[in-house]
């Protein structure tokens, strides 16, 4: 499938680390399901999920606690994402697992705490 | 925690675990970004995600468990001696397990040329400052060698509003995952400089720049920055049974990073729950 408008990417969905080529439709040298569809999201926009951590105002607790974005964001997005969450604090430490929304450019940012 | 599993699995009715730092799981409490677990929970975690998930097996099997314990001296008699907050105390056991980690490979190692000034970290180091703490060790960067943890830390560094100006590496080729060369270099913009080699750091009280060279057309530049984050290896934490002159067998195991470096805690908590298991 060496057509000219073919985009090669490398599968960044686990270890493997395949080479992946596709033209918007078909996709070669996935291994599996996932990385197809790794190579048609990024041929259109590239997505990533984003993990940092949130600053907490909880004088007891840590100073920050670690989050990832609920879903996947834009690529493009994300130094605007991330002002948005290092302008964020938390009052009150959120269990493992649970959700915080924030405030964000168009719709609030839903992120996952992952650490305690 | 995976050998203490394994070995209480495995049929062993006492089994302690000794835990330096005040909480279980080790170096993945500061591995906040994606990657742990495909392989052993099918599912893909962040390391903090991933130690919360295996404390579970912990708690669900009798183990004793004891934090902030800091073992000091081990003999060939398998005799433990460790102080924590109630004071120092002694335990004898049949099996010892040593699942200490490894130490990263410093900036002193390598023999660096140039002043001792502030803002000269290892990877990982840096990595502890920024998630745990929250403190940002510096604005602009430079990360030697391409291992996984420079390539998460160049990532890190410029999600958190620093400016990563390249990652050098002497060989020529990547040492980290490509994946990771993929989503924390490329997706970024931060240029990977293969074969090219720190020759000096300058700087007073605080870096100031570096002095680099590319080995394949022999050109020096200097670089200004004021950080320089150290990714270039990893050495199994053996240093209990080195002091005690006591080699591993009869009894004494290392396991984990403690015996070689693992590219995948998966791996590491497999391999450490197959030994535990065939403990008698």
């Amino acid at each position: 499938m060496a057509k000219k408008s073919a985009k090669k990417f490398i599968c960044i969905i686990c270890p493997k680390c395949c080479e992946l080529e596709t033209d918007g439709t078909e996709v070669t040298g996935a291994k599996c399901k996932r990385g197809k569809e790794f190579a048609l999201q990024e041929a259109v926009l590239p997505l990533r999920v984003i993990t940092t951590t949130i600053r907490s105002e909880v004088k007891e607790a840590r100073r920050v606690i670690p989050v990832k974005t609920a879903c996947p964001v834009p690529l493009e997005d994300i130094p605007q994402i991330m002002r948005h969450i290092k302008g964020a604090r938390i009052s009150e430490v959120p269990p493992l697992g649970s959700r915080i929304k924030i405030r964000g450019y168009s719709k609030p940012i839903e992120l996952v705490v992952t650490g305690e | 925690m995976a050998a203490a599993v394994g070995a209480a699995k495995g049929g062993l009715k006492r089994v302690l675990l000794l835990e330096r730092l005040s909480r279980l799981g080790g170096i993945l409490n500061q591995c906040i970004h994606l990657g742990f677990g495909l392989q052993y929970f099918k599912e893909e975690l962040t390391g903090t995600e991933y130690a919360a998930r295996y404390k579970g097996v912990v708690h669900e099997r009798d183990i004793e468990v004891r934090t902030s314990c800091f073992v000091h001296t081990i003999t060939p008699q398998k005799e433990i001696t460790f102080v924590c907050a109630d004071g120092e105390f002694g335990v004898s056991a049949k099996h010892i397990v040593m699942a200490t980690g490894c130490r990263e490979r410093t900036r002193e190692m390598l023999t660096v040329p140039g002043t001792r000034p502030a803002g000269i970290f290892t990877a990982g180091l840096a990595q502890e400052m920024v998630n745990i703490y929250g403190v940002m060790p510096g604005k602009e960067v430079v990360v030697i060698g391409s291992g996984d943890i420079g390539l998460i830390m160049a990532r890190r560094m410029t999600l958190e509003g620093a400016k990563v100006h390249a990652v050098l590496e002497i060989l020529d080729h990547l040492s980290g995952l490509i994946r990771n060369k993929v989503q924390c270099l490329d997706d970024f913009g931060i240029p990977l400089l293969l074969e090219h080699e720190l020759l000096e750091i300058f700087g007073g009280d605080r870096v100031e720049a570096i002095r680099y060279r590319n080995n394949k057309t022999g050109e020096q530049k200097i670089l200004p920055c004021d950080t320089v984050l150290f990714s270039v290896g990893l050495i199994p934490e053996q240093d209990l049974l080195i002091d005690a002159g006591i080699k591993p067998g009869n009894g004494i195991h290392l396991v984990g990073n403690a015996d070689y470096i693992h590219d995948y805690v998966d791996a590491v908590t497999r391999e450490a729950e197959k030994l535990g298991e065939s403990l008698t």
